[in-house]
């Protein structure tokens, strides 16, 4: 007969930790402790201090906060003001552990998790802002003059750089005169180890900057960038290839610098102690993050961490800067100066926690993060002039409107300067684009309310205009000076939707806006555009508009010439063979090249004068 | 009592009480931390050892239930899922304590307390504040598991 207890024990006794790993255990609490005793002790002595006061202050401060709420109900009905949430970073990976793994040590009590109610990121939507104003050849519609975006399809004119589905290829544009057709000869294509085509998510795709050309992809779960030397056109030089922990989530590209954020999600069932920072603490090139540059923000708890990382492409050094921040992001927009990253979440009501990280000479760094009210759309939900910041979100509860949607202005400490509320109640906002002291918001229910809305004053925003007209934009570029392109679905005056719509709205008169010229296409849609804006081809000195259309009804890329102040269809190009790739287009000259994954097409556009006459 | 005698003196009576709540040797690890901090950042003056010792088992305990209800509301799946691999991982290298993880938590508290760290039903009535009658019934009916588990006739005590 054995006995029960003994082998009890011994069972315990195979399992549980060490002496060793108990001396450790216990050392490390010692070690917290004595850390611990300083603040208390200060905390103390502060509050001995106060104690004959405290009081009379806390009697202030309630009957403060009374009227104020009282001023609340009354005036304002919603709580319009964005709640800083700035935090620290932090001093040892156990602090992080610790907060990962209690959070409700950490977190106000009202605040949630962030990742819980977290809302999916929307692709982003886009404008244009050409870099120069005629170089003979189409660009990739970026949001901010100076900050270049990825694209799938690049051109300098000369080459054409296409992403395929292993790599990229590159291709020379035969021009060879009036007579004979253009077209596209193949130089070299290269395969990048791991490379996986994600379409049509913003993270994949290519810069060039001089004789380098960037790729940047998800290859299983960690954000990759290939930089490769293209000196010798017709054999690429792979220089270096660097990784960081995550799912990429945007990447800009500052001058020579490249900006890459990552999604970093800790999968909380590997929690194995605070003693493996492999398993909750995101690696960059292979090594952990220091903890000195993992930042913290009050009032969040969240098992996911953005990783953004600086790379001078130019140089054969390192990473300029890394950072890591506990929290999410669902989309992220850049100036040359900062980078705000938004977080779009659900908690009782819609909300958004702003984040504004500072990108002077390369050097990322936390400036400040606020939390608001309402969810943003995509990149274009939010602009930045004279450091005052813009957005636009939906789903804002106000007394006098119910939910609606609002524009907010923020200073550059992220606290409301002025704010508009009551913006079409009880629709979503459907597409946003700011344009120097003016933003156009795009609304829908059943008809699409356009509003024209004046931020000259940052204290005071005002709409201006407001258009009614059937259907909605999805997404809206700036085609001129004047004009706004818009590219959305048809639609009648019940709301229900089909067909792909243009509309050329006049903006000239901003207490005026009006739609001069509208289209609606029923057998094509817009789908690939509002997946991906950088697919719509949109280049105003050929007055070509150039949309793929990948529906059941065929597989077609549209040429769509806008002259004289109307839309002409002047060509579906139809597609046999398509990847997974995409259809994607660029323009050299009068020449429009169209990529499907596997071949480069070429169609010549007709002259526009002869449309004149 | 610092942290080192305090570690001596009840580290693995905590680990034992935390392994019986959660069923899991990382978790029971931070608990054991957890409880040495609270310990010695909040001393606390006991006039018998048997108070002291009583005061680490709830400690433990209530330490136990947070770390818990933290997985309930965090974990997408059950947390019966969840616990079940460790389980395992323990089952393979031990049958005695995988049979007493196995015990419903009401009997296996009891059995933690009364067979591995050799307290008597008084002490172990005091500790977990029920009476000494229902340790007593608690007591047979997980010998009576047990011996379902582990086969009749092999433990003397049971």
């Amino acid at each position: 007969m054995k006995s029960f207890k003994e082998d009890l024990k011994n069972d315990i006794q195979q399992v549980q930790p060490s002496q060793a790993r108990l001396d450790e255990i216990a050392s490390k609490v010692e070690r917290a402790n004595a850390a611990g005793e300083e603040k208390r002790e200060k905390k103390l002595a502060r509050q001995k201090k106060l104690r004959p006061i405290r009081r009379g202050v806390l009697c202030g401060i309630a009957s403060l906060a009374l009227v104020f709420t009282m001023f609340l109900s009354i005036g304002l009905g919603a709580f319009d003001f964005a709640i800083n949430t700035d935090g620290g970073y932090a001093d040892s990976y156990l602090s992080i552990y610790r907060r990962m793994k209690h959070p409700n040590l950490f977190a106000n009590k009202n605040e949630y998790d962030i990742t819980d109610g977290m809302i999916q990121a929307t692709p982003e939507g886009g404008n244009i802002s050409l870099e120069d104003k005629n170089p003979g050849y189409s660009q990739t519609n970026i949001q901010v003059q100076g900050v270049m975006e990825a694209d799938k399809i690049k051109t300098d004119g000369k080459y054409i750089y296409a992403l395929t589905q292993t790599g990229f290829a590159i291709y020379e544009a035969v021009m060879p005169g009036d007579k004979v057709k253009p077209e596209a000869a193949l130089l070299c294509s290269a395969d990048i180890k791991g490379f996986s085509y994600r379409f049509p998510a913003a993270s994949t795709g290519m810069y060039i900057y001089g004789n380098k050309l960037v790729v940047c992809y998800d290859s299983h779960n960690v954000c990759s960038s290939s930089v490769f030397d293209i000196t010798d056109i017709n054999n690429p030089v792979l220089l270096k290839t660097v990784t960081q922990d995550g799912n990429p989530l945007s990447t800009r590209m500052i001058g020579s610098t490249l900006y890459t954020v990552s999604f970093y999600s800790v999968d909380s069932v590997t929690f194995t102690g605070w003693t493996n920072p492999q398993t909750y603490v995101p690696e960059v090139d292979g090594d952990l993050i220091d903890s000195k540059q993992v930042y913290c923000l009050d009032k969040v708890t969240t098992n996911s961490y953005i990783v953004v990382t600086a790379l001078d492409i130019e140089k054969d050094d390192d990473f300029s800067s890394k950072l890591a921040v506990l929290g999410c992001a669902g989309t992220m927009y850049s100036t040359t100066e900062h980078l705000y990253l938004f977080n779009s979440y659900y908690a009782d009501s819609r909300k958004t926690q702003i984040l504004k990280l500072s990108l002077a000479d390369g050097k990322i760094d936390v400036v400040k993060s606020a939390t608001i009210e309402g969810t943003t759309l995509s990149q274009f939900s939010a602009d930045e002039k004279d450091g005052y910041l813009r957005v636009a979100v939906t789903g804002v509860y106000s007394q006098n409107y119910g939910i609606g949607n609002a524009l907010y202005v923020l200073d550059e400490n992220l606290e409301t300067a002025g704010y508009l509320t009551g913006i079409a109640p009880n629709e979503t906002i459907k597409s946003v684009r700011f344009d120097g002291d003016y933003g156009y918001v795009v609304t829908f229910r059943q008809t699409d309310p356009l509003f024209a809305i004046d931020l000259s004053n940052p204290a005071k925003p005002t709409v201006t205009s407001e258009l009614h007209i059937p259907g909605y934009s999805a997404y809206m570029q700036k085609y001129s000076d004047n004009l706004l392109l818009g590219i959305g679905f048809g639609g009648n005056e019940q709301g229900s939707l089909y067909g792909l719509k243009l509309s050329m709205f006049n903006t000239e008169d901003k207490q005026n806006v009006y739609e001069s010229e509208t289209v609606t296409y029923k057998e094509f849609t817009p789908y690939s555009v509002t997946a991906d804006h950088k697919s719509a081809l949109i280049y105003p000195q050929q007055s070509l508009i150039g949309i793929p259309n990948t529906e059941y009804t065929g597989c077609y890329y549209l040429i769509i010439r806008y002259i004289n102040n109307e839309f002409i269809l002047e060509e579906a190009v139809k597609l046999t063979n398509f990847t997974n790739c995409g259809i994607l287009g660029v323009c050299i000259d009068n020449t429009v090249f169209i990529w499907n994954g596997v071949e480069m097409l070429t169609y010549v556009l007709a002259d526009a004068d002869a449309y004149v006459k | 009592m610092d942290a080192r005698e305090a570690m001596n003196k009840y580290g693995r009576l905590i680990y034992a009480v935390a392994l019986s709540y959660t069923k899991s040797h990382a978790d029971s690890e931070d608990i054991l931390q957890d409880v040495l901090l609270k310990y010695i950042t909040r001393p606390v003056s006991f006039s018998v050892e048997a108070e002291e010792r009583a005061w680490f088992i709830r400690c433990a305990e209530n330490e136990s239930k947070n770390a818990l209800h933290y997985m309930k509301r965090h974990y997408k799946g059950t947390l019966d899922e969840l616990v079940e691999a460790e389980v395992e991982s323990i089952e393979e290298r031990t049958d005695v304590l995988a049979a007493v993880l196995r015990l419903p938590l009401k009997l296996r508290r009891v059995i933690i307390l009364y067979y591995y760290e050799g307290m008597d039903t008084l002490d172990v009535a005091e500790a977990l504040r029920i009476s000494v009658g229902s340790v007593k019934t608690r007591l047979t009916r997980a010998r009576k598991t047990l011996r379902e588990y582990l086969g009749e006739d092999y433990y003397e005590e049971l």
